[in-house]
């Protein structure tokens, strides 16, 4: 509650919502006690006073009375009738939604149909339509209001409430002995408190606006009673003779509603999962770089080498190291796998090569990234855009979420094509999107070109995924965990696709992933990451025979093989470390089976062997 | 030989999907088909397909979270229809995938815990403080655990608590649904271990679900390889990679991935649309050993050797 406090006041436009809103509410409630005239009394030969004469603060109306009075009166007024028709709207449609969600099926469709039909009438129409079969009066006006915004509640609520009940947690429940009623009441309810508050902060102050709207039409409040609509109501044949009898009372339904909805505002953010650790700025095109060392480029035989690669996150005037100190290089037509546990860095590091990780909060503070003999990270936006993509391409593990789900397949090879290449006919870039959708194996690439990604199986999703990677004749494509949501047949083809693409095109490949066995078929080396740094690297197959890491040898162990005939995996014991909390010294020590006090002592460096590298003190001999 | 502890017949299990136009015929799409199955006391039994086969919709039907359309599942010998919902939930539990999803995440760890104490065994407070403590050491996590929300702990430890809330129930048996798919190698394996460790403490019986074949061969006795709803094969979990009788589990066997290995793949996957059943085996088109009867005849479960059930008319020859 008091960080839910705390964040509002932190935001400044929220804050100044509550402000406002408080000052208002404080002066309605203590309206009463502040021996302020009758604000029905009339008194002819006071009319139209101006403000600020005669002890009229705010001066007089049509009829005399004083309107300081009858402002503060109507405001209580207002705020009121708002505040109920938000709560019976609220309650109402919540209840409806709940039911609606909860039980589904006809239920569901013969409450939201109905809620449909209220819906179909313009709002304010049926507002005046149930005005005028109850009669006017504050009272009508109010069941008026509360019943044109029941729709709104009911059909949020709904919404949650569906993906709630399909959620595990309830059906675990229903597992753990409750009934449906103890379901709604235990389970869903405080999942969607925050949902219907939500709802009602945002919405309170449109019925205030509403109520008033009405009144200013005669059928709300009648007279002598004043609430807001009706002041400006009964002012507006005064408008431009008397303008302060209606610019009062608008500035405060205008001061009342901007405070409500600021603050609605400010509560929705605050209560936003999403929003929570203030992550919806914008992120920028390259990830920040801010490099403290004068940076020297040796020329590279290699396709690409990574040197002493560093990337940290920059969370609430905390530094916390993502990666550190990486380096590897590939040759063309190599294929380099890292491995390591979620947590570990392998996705920041793929990431980092092209500055693709989100700033804020990432800040790539040292290292080169040499590519072809330029420093990647020292490029410019106009510059690195021509690398990604192009001569540097992805594959991401969800081709779910990488596809367009509204441009069809032959549109999203052609998009990435002409951003790179725009003086291409149209006809030409088709067949070449044709003959790339061959390439990655798919049956009929003629229909598959009109297909959206949802008429297409995971597997179908993910070679397209590659031909979009291969669209531009990339020279290296980094693969982060490209098979992981796939099932193990079409796993199967696509490393099978990428293992012959890289060689009949002569391709670098980076492969990510957590899994040794899928590594062991497609790599040539590999870089074995533990709290963001590699800590063993070498020829793939000798490193898997003779590991010379603690971590290589466990994670190993570890990893159940098909026909292997050992058993059970065995646990490393523990926990991979906080990256906040790292030590000096060796970050698997805690873990580690052959541990020695000179682990702690200070940081590990990478000892070589002939083509293969490692940070450990003992030196690789691990078989004791 | 001792009986079954579950004996599932003829099991049926259909979703109607959404007309495709207003006026189009309801579509039924049968998610399991005609499934018997019998699981010994003590056994740990496997159950392996890839998506879409099945086998979380065939989990979810035996624990009575979804109704069978027809067919039966018997637990000690009683049909779960006949008995009452708080006393198949004390029998048979189920362990969900994804473990931070089966917890409440408005509600501490100890409040997502202490439901089935007080509701499915009546405790009263000082015994639900007794019992939670002794399986918060069972399960191997410290006692602060319970103060804390789902959103502050690690996939293992959610894990670990989702393990709990199904032993507290005090069932017998569990239903574990992909239980350590979601979580890193390492953390994997502590997992299995601890499965190891409960199952001789309690004397639990298993069925595991998942789609990983070394995972199921590492820690099941039996296997179900389970193919478009059906089952196609029942055989020991020993046998798996090497001495399986039907094209399906061979192919599956082929294309997992091992550290010694090549890629093997087939060359197209043509998966049945699974609103339009095949007439014949399902597995055809994409199998290496079809023959004639396969397209039209649809191959029932037959005993072929010891211990080894397959569901195919021109099984494998060892």
């Amino acid at each position: 509650m008091r960080v839910l406090y705390k964040k509002i006041i932190r935001n400044r436009l929220a804050g100044f919502g509550a402000a406002l809103v408080s000052i208002i509410c404080f002066l309605s409630l203590i309206t009463p006690f502040l021996g302020l005239p009758d604000p029905n009394v009339i008194d002819t030969s006071k009319r139209f006073m101006m403000p600020l004469v005669d002890g009229y603060i705010f001066g007089a109306d049509h009829l005399g009375r004083d309107i300081l009075s009858r402002l503060l009166w109507g405001t209580r007024l207002s705020i009121f009738v708002g505040l109920v028709a938000a709560l019976i709207a609220a309650s109402i449609g919540s209840v409806i939604g709940i039911l609606a969600g909860l039980y589904g099926g006809k239920a569901d469709t013969l409450l939201m149909r109905s809620i449909d039909v209220l819906m179909a009438f313009p709002y304010i129409l049926l507002a005046l339509a149930i005005v005028a079969v109850l009669g006017p009066g504050l009272m009508n006006a109010l069941i008026a209001v509360a019943i044109v915004n029941i729709p709104f509640f009911a059909r949020n609520v709904r919404g949650v409430t569906l993906s709630l009940v399909q959620s595990d947690f309830i059906a675990a429940a229903r597992l753990s002995g409750r009934n449906t009623f103890s379901i709604l009441l235990f389970e869903l309810l405080p999942n969607l408190v925050s949902v219907i508050i939500v709802a009602f902060s945002t919405t309170i102050g449109w019925m205030i606006l509403e109520t008033a709207g009405l009144s200013f039409l005669g059928l709300g409040s009648q007279p002598p009673q004043s609430d807001l609509g009706s002041m400006l109501g009964e002012a507006r044949a005064a408008l431009i003779t008397h303008p302060h009898t209606s610019f009062i009372p608008g500035l405060m339904i205008f001061a009342i509603v901007m405070g409500i909805n600021l603050l609605g505002d400010g509560i929705r953010d605050a209560l936003d999962p999403r929003l929570a650790k203030g992550m919806l700025r914008r992120s920028q095109p390259i990830t920040y770089i801010d490099r403290q060392k004068n940076i020297s480029l040796p020329n590279t035989i290699n396709l690409i080498s990574v040197n002493d690669l560093q990337t940290e996150f920059q969370i609430d005037n905390k530094k916390i190291k993502a990666i550190r100190n990486v380096s590897f290089s590939i040759e063309k037509g190599q294929c380099l796998a890292i491995v390591g546990e979620s947590g570990s860095g392998k996705s920041v590091t793929a990431l980092s090569l092209t500055g693709l990780v989100a700033s804020p909060p990432a800040v790539i503070s040292g290292g080169v990234v040499n590519f072809q003999n330029i420093d990647i990270l020292s490029l410019n936006y106009e510059e690195i855009r021509k690398i990604r993509g192009k001569k540097i391409s992805y594959i991401f593990q969800d081709p779910n979420s990488s596809l367009h789900p509204l441009h069809s397949i032959g549109d999203q090879l052609i998009e990435v094509m002409l951003v790179h290449e725009s003086k291409f006919k149209r006809h030409i870039l088709e067949e070449r999107a044709i003959q790339l959708l061959k390439d990655v194996m798919i049956a009929n690439p003629e229909r598959v070109m009109n297909s959206y990604p949802h008429e297409l199986s995971g597997g179908m999703r993910q070679r397209i995924g590659i031909a979009i990677a291969l669209a531009n004749d990339p020279e290296l494509i980094i693969a982060d965990e490209p098979t992981t949501a796939l099932d193990v047949t079409v796993q199967a083809q696509i490393l099978d696709i990428l293992n012959r693409l890289r060689i009949q095109r002569g391709l670098s490949l980076l492969f990510i992933s957590h899994d040794m066995n899928v590594i062991a078929s497609i790599s040539d080396k590999i870089a074995i990451m533990y709290a963001g740094q590699i800590i063993e690297t070498g020829p793939t197959q000798e490193v898997l025979d003779q590991p010379f890491h603690p971590y290589t040898k466990a994670l190993l162990a570890c990893s159940p093989q098909i026909g292997s005939s050992l058993g059970l995996p065995k646990p490393i014991k523990g926990m991979p470390p906080l990256m906040e909390e790292l030590s000096e010294g060796c970050s698997f020590a805690p873990r580690c089976s052959y541990f020695t006090k000179d682990c702690n002592k200070e940081p590990i460096v990478l000892s070589t062997i002939e083509n293969r590298s490692f940070r450990c003190i003992k030196k690789g001999s691990l078989d004791a | 030989m001792p009986k079954p502890i579950i004996q599932i017949k003829n099991l049926c299990k259909n979703f109607s999907i959404k007309q495709a136009s207003l006026l189009g015929p309801k579509q039924v799409l049968k998610a399991v088909k005609n499934v018997s199955l019998d699981v010994k006391k003590g056994e740990i039994f496997g159950i392996i397909g890839e998506s879409g086969c099945g086998k979380s919709t065939l989990a979810r039907t035996i624990v009575g979270i979804y109704k069978a359309d027809s067919g039966t599942v018997k637990l000690n010998e009683n049909s779960i229809e006949n008995i009452i919902s708080k006393e198949l939930n004390r029998t048979i539990q189920y362990v969900f995938q994804d473990p931070l999803g089966s917890l409440n995440p408005r509600k501490t760890i100890r409040q997502n815990l202490q439901t089935p104490l007080h509701l499915l065994l009546g405790l009263n407070s000082h015994q639900i403080n007794q019992k939670l403590t002794e399986m918060m050491e069972a399960v191997g996590l410290p006692l602060r655990t319970m103060y804390q929300y789902p959103h502050e702990i690690s996939g293992g430890q959610a894990q670990r608590i989702g393990i709990a809330r199904a032993l507290l129930a005090g069932s017998q048996i569990l239903v574990l649904d992909e239980p350590v798919s979601a979580l890193d190698v390492s953390v994997q394996a502590q997992i299995l271990e601890l499965l190891i460790n409960l199952k001789d403490k309690f004397s639990l019986t298993y069925i595991f679900i998942s789609h990983d074949l070394a995972v199921i061969e590492a820690f099941c006795n039996r296997v179900a390889v389970m193919y478009y709803g059906e089952i196609a094969e029942v055989l020991p979990a020993t046998k798996l990679y090497s001495q399986s009788l039907h094209p399906y589990t061979n192919l599956l066997a082929r294309t997992a991935p091992r550290l010694d290995n090549e890629i093997h793949t087939e060359f197209q996957i043509e998966l049945p649309d699974p609103l339009k059943p095949p007439l014949g085996c399902a597995f055809a088109p994409r199998c290496s050993n079809v023959g004639e009867r396969c397209k039209e005849f649809s191959p029932e479960l037959r005993l072929l050797k010891e211990n080894s059930y397959v569901a195919c008319h021109y099984p494998t020859k060892q």
